[in-house]
């Protein structure tokens, strides 16, 4: 098995929103990137602005299809090795009653959420295993913990793959691997808030470049630091910016 | 047919995989006079527990599903709706619990046992979602699990189904409000002497309990709409010690 390059993250949902910031200050902080996510000329764009300051493997992929999906992770291990951290970001978020969703759109929002989060964790496992450490993040949300109307998928999807952090959180500690959620902790303006927020929730929403950093700081941890938990990133990096002000 | 314009009447589906709660609760159901759909997906095992149930004058259909596909789950549901009009009670009970370290899942095997727990229960679910709607009255029951609210080691799958299937009864219930469907999750509340009892502690062994113990809880629910109780998580264990207030204690010793 290829050994761990602790300077490499894999990261889905890439090309936009806060995916695409998190590629972005990653990139800035000298990680070797593998970028995953179906819209292929917006990844392009992220991968060319940031090749002057690191490596990046822009994967263009369905997540929504598992031997894609499979494809994709396997091709980035052969790249780089077992990467330090994985970060799963992707989602999709199309708000349809019960009464009128399709089963295969329903299907959809599943998969990219939760069949995407178990098939990338189990392909970067045995390398963490063997490694006795690895970050792993799933960006979660309220929707993990509450139900809304009009979320048939995304609620469930999003419940699920708190589910399997909460399995991944207890089998990883013997190999000290952090298994972790993280919620946005405020609104952010990404193109899925503009599709589903109200004016109310717009209220406070700031870029989500200001909580990117808690994902480079939680790319570095491992279990003996935390595991099993559901952070808050706009906490955690305001916390970051206050620490950062203050130094000397 | 339903009477009265697609008012839900006497119905129930039930899925189920072989014995265990299921079965226990289609046949409660025979015995009250309910008009039973049981999904099942052991052909054998369902023939013969529903030649018992006719035996004893019990009106059920018995129809064989792999609850893994969603062709077969939605077959099912529009042959029990063709068999029952509106249903007045539907209950999601079919799940399969595999242990394996998260290192030893291969993706098919995982794959099923999301699909036969979360994905049937939005296509059931799905089914009979506009029948309920328009009839302004029906029972969604998912049976749930701690496991759809902690984590357990070698769950990777069962886990986040079962908290999968959680949030649907979550989104559903809102959803439904409106039409005063219910849309609940039930917790065994105590170790069923089951088809899942290989994965008990000792402990768990000596307190667990015959699935025919819970039915009345199952049988109750069946009858409720939203106005009763809606996106709550109930314990049919405690329920039925409460259903016995009257006649006595249900399970335990006679005085």
């Amino acid at each position: 098995m290829a050994s761990m390059d602790d300077s490499v993250v894999f990261l889905t949902g890439a090309a936009e929103g806060l995916g695409g910031e998190i590629a972005r200050q990653l990139g800035r902080a000298g990680k070797r990137l593998a970028l995953f996510d179906v819209q292929e000329e917006k990844l392009q764009a992220v991968a060319e602005e940031l090749a002057s300051a690191t490596e990046v493997l822009p994967l263009v992929v369905d997540l929504a299809d598992a031997a894609a999906t499979e494809q994709a992770v396997q091709r980035a291990l052969r790249h780089y090795g077992t990467p330090r951290a994985l970060i799963h970001d992707a989602a999709v978020l199309k708000e349809v009653a019960m009464i009128d969703v399709s089963f295969d759109d329903w299907r959809r929002e599943v998969d990219v959420t939760l069949q995407a989060a178990f098939i990338l964790s189990r392909a970067v496992w045995p390398g963490m295993v063997a490694a006795r450490k690895g970050s792993i993040l799933y960006v979660s949300s309220g929707s993990a913990l509450k139900g809304f109307v009009k979320e048939t998928a995304y609620t469930p999807a999003k419940h699920a793959q708190e589910g399997l952090m909460r399995v991944l959180e207890l089998e990883g500690r013997e190999f000290n691997i952090a298994v972790n959620t993280v919620t946005t902790g405020a609104p952010i303006d990404t193109p899925m808030s503009a599709s589903h927020y109200t004016e109310e929730m717009k209220i406070g929403m700031v870029h989500p470049s200001r909580l990117a950093p808690a994902f480079v700081f939680l790319s570095g941890i491992d279990a003996s630091f935390a595991t099993g938990q559901r952070f808050n990133a706009f906490q955690m990096s305001e916390a970051m910016r206050s620490v950062a002000a203050g130094a000397p | 047919m339903a009477e009265g314009g697609g008012v839900p009447r006497n119905g129930a589906i039930v899925s189920g995989n072989a014995e265990g709660l299921g079965y226990a609760v289609a046949a409660e159901l025979c015995r009250c006079g309910k008009t039973v759909v049981l999904l099942d997906d052991d052909p054998e095992a369902l023939s013969a527990f529903a030649a018992g149930v006719r035996e004893k004058g019990g009106d059920i259909l018995p129809l064989t599903v792999d609850f893994a596909s969603a062709g077969s789950v939605r077959d099912a549901a529009a042959a029990a709706i063709d068999h029952l009009g509106v249903p007045r009670f539907v209950l999601h009970n079919a799940a399969v619990l595999t242990e394996r370290p998260m290192g030893a899942w291969p993706f098919e095997p995982w794959k099923r046992e999301v699909d036969v727990v979360l994905q049937a229960a939005f296509v059931l679910s799905k089914a009979v979602w506009p029948l309920l709607f328009d009839a302004g009255a029906g029972s969604l029951l998912y049976v749930s699990s701690e496991s759809a609210m902690a984590g357990f080691r070698d769950e990777a799958a069962y886990a986040p189904a079962k908290h999968g299937q959680e949030g649907l009864m979550k989104v559903l219930a809102l959803e439904g409000r409106e039409r005063n469907i219910a849309v609940n999750s039930i917790t065994p509340g105590v170790p069923i002497d089951g088809p899942m009892a290989h994965t008990y502690s000792d402990g768990q062994r000596r307190v667990m309990v015959k699935p025919q113990v819970l039915a009345p809880a199952f049988r109750f629910l069946g009858e409720i709409d939203a106005s009763f109780s809606t996106g709550n998580r109930l314990n049919a264990y405690q329920m039925t010690q409460v259903l016995s207030v009257g006649s006595g204690p249900a399970v335990g010793p006679v005085w």
